[in-house]
């Protein structure tokens, strides 16, 4: 069951397990950890643009788009959701638990990192 | 604008934080706990040897607006996250 902390969606296991299963519905995980850590273990398929990075890059966002920020434990991307809500993006939210709880598969290396925005957007 | 590690190791810190042993989010917990306490103007240092927090903290607080990275200085494993409270 989600609940709203600062502002900010916090997501269940379940609801991000569920969304990540039917990720052709729209919704945008994003990585937002370091590259070391993304390239030990990540969430198959999604994208990483580390903390930092989206100070720089959060203009570029489409504000129309749903998305669900991931990290080790939920702290991080708490903290980029509210930064992003700040800068305009509403539909963002954040996956509680993150890494440390992520139930499903797990990959390694550097599968999706992100070099321009626009990548978000492609599939 | 980040300092000079000289200029850093001349600073005479406000508070000191002890994140050695810890990783993220007690890292980034640590910082945030410590500049709240802080007044503005004050320097709070993270000693931490989570090389991670070195890249949330500065981005938390850029975030945030509450704080300026003034820099970090990294001796062996250890680093020392220097914060200037806003």
């Amino acid at each position: 069951m989600s609940f709203e902390l600062e502002g900010v969606e916090q997501l269940s296991n379940e609801e991000v397990h569920s969304l990540y299963e039917e990720s052709d519905r729209g919704t945008i995980f994003i990585d937002v950890r370091e590259l070391e850590e993304y390239t030990e273990a990540h969430i198959p398929g999604i994208p990483l643009i580390p903390m930092g990075e989206m100070i720089d890059i959060a203009g570029e966002l489409k504000s129309d788009e749903r998305y669900v920020l991931v990290c080790r434990s939920g702290r991080r991307s708490h903290e980029v959701a509210k930064f992003l809500k700040g800068q305009g993006i509403k539909n963002v939210a954040n996956y509680e638990g993150g890494m440390l709880e992520w139930p499903g598969p797990r990959a390694q290396g550097e599968e999706f990192i992100v070099e321009n925005v626009s990548e978000l957007y492609k599939s | 604008m980040a300092l000079k590690e000289e200029e850093l190791q001349a600073l005479e810190p406000d508070h000191v934080v002890d994140g050695i042993g810890e990783v993220c989010p007690h890292t980034l917990n640590l910082a945030l706990e410590a500049l709240k306490k802080a007044k503005a103007g004050e320097i709070v240092v993270e000693v931490t040897d989570h090389s991670i927090a070195t890249k949330t903290i500065p981005a938390a607080v850029k975030m945030r607006k509450n704080a300026e990275h003034l820099g970090t200085i990294n001796e062996g494993n250890e680093y020392r996250v220097y914060l200037k409270k806003l």
